[in-house]
């Protein structure tokens, strides 16, 4: 090769590092063979330059040669290679969405850590890609990658809003049991003892509470639709009027299961 | 819009063309890599990127289409000589007749529609 210019040399060396690596994911072809061929292309094209040859005519002669993109078309790369190539080039949406699914996907083998930063981070960069794209209908196959962490943590979510009463009701029964359990007068010849109809009653003014809280988050669901839409975007969807009435509805059989269920405990079983 | 087609429909054209006027350039001769891509250049609108000429060429050899020989040369290093194989011979054959097909079926409807 003839003698370049310092900048010249540097153009070269970043084109060639551009074909080594477009090269390297292609299945099909001899990567080697052919940055050898395109390097003699290059000498042979500077044959008749002066030295030591400028950028300008260095960059004339790749301009010429075209980006080594257009080379090898996608189809032809390792399915990893594409990856890599969508990431460095592709556009935002896509990026975004192999982001995503990386940190959803690899943030786990850290477990703690997934679940406090990679989950919501991984969230909050699908719900970017959904904005860059416009909307999911404009995603296309991206769906697949922002997807499943959207999915996940907005189901762990809605159950922990759904049954947080739960945890809370459950360790006020625990700490009156020692207060309430004397108050349970049972009947003779009943199987049950004190501590058992304490414990039945309390499950079911328990099952009556998250019939009462079903009722309440399902009326203000449906208050405040588009709020709680927006929150789960883009499955909005997912909380229709008809499911949130079914939620009301449910909530009071709940209801009155639970008070029914510990009025005839107390009845039966108690004096 | 109109452009963004024709390019597409371009590229597409020129894609399957390129491998077919390769085989045809070294049909009966041995010829460098930077001698087929300086005969190429040639034909008008067939090269935009002449990158793209040696990937052809690594496929079609690794197709058994065509194969090199390497020759000592008095102008540099020793080169690498691009030669038909017999079954690229074969093959040429069968996309030359093709070609003939679709340029005389392709050329009579242009002939027709210029009535």
């Amino acid at each position: 090769m003839k003698e370049l210019t310092i900048s010249a040399r540097e153009c070269l060396d970043v084109y060639l590092q551009k074909v080594r690596a477009r090269l390297s994911g292609a299945k099909t072809l001899d990567s080697t063979e052919i940055e050898r061929d395109i390097y003699e292309h290059i000498e042979r094209e500077l044959d008749q330059a002066a030295e030591p040859v400028d950028r300008a005519t260095v960059e004339s002669v790749l301009e010429r040669l075209g980006a080594p993109q257009q080379w090898v078309p996608d189809e032809e790369l390792s399915w990893w290679r594409k990856i890599i190539v969508r990431m460095q080039s592709g556009p935002d949406d896509w990026r975004l969405a192999y982001i995503c699914f990386a940190l959803f996907a690899f943030g786990f083998i850290l477990f703690p850590l997934w679940l406090v930063f990679f989950l919501p981070l991984s969230v909050y960069i699908a719900r970017s890609t959904l904005h860059v794209a416009g909307g999911p209908e404009a995603l296309g196959p991206q769906r697949k990658l922002i997807y499943p962490p959207l999915v996940l943590f907005y189901s762990a979510i809605g159950l922990l809003v759904l049954l947080w009463p739960l945890f809370p009701l459950c360790a006020l029964a625990d700490e009156l049991e020692r207060e309430m359990v004397g108050s349970f007068v049972i009947k003779s010849n009943t199987v049950l003892t004190q501590v058992t109809l304490y414990w039945l009653t309390s499950s079911s003014c328990i099952v009556a509470s998250m019939g009462l809280w079903c009722i309440l988050l399902g009326t203000f669901l449906l208050v405040k639709r588009k709020l709680a839409e927006k929150l789960i975007y883009p499955f909005g969807s997912v909380l229709s009027k008809k499911r949130l009435q079914t939620l009301v509805l449910r909530g009071f059989a709940i209801l009155m299961l639970g008070i029914i269920a510990g009025t005839l405990l107390i009845n039966y079983y108690g004096k | 819009m109109n452009k963004k087609f024709f390019d597409n429909w371009s590229t597409q054209l020129r894609k399957g063309m390129l491998e077919f006027c390769i085989l045809n350039a070294i049909r009966g001769t041995s010829l460098y890599g930077y001698d087929i891509v300086r005969t190429l250049r040639d034909i008008e609108g067939l090269v935009i990127s002449e990158g793209t000429i040696y990937p052809i060429l690594s496929r079609l050899k690794r197709e058994g289409f065509v194969k090199t020989t390497i020759r000592e040369s008095t102008e540099g290093p020793a080169r690498k000589y691009y030669e038909l194989t017999k079954n690229g011979e074969t093959m040429l054959n069968e996309m030359n007749g093709y070609w003939q097909v679709i340029k005389d079926g392709t050329n009579s409807i242009i002939k027709e529609q210029k009535k």
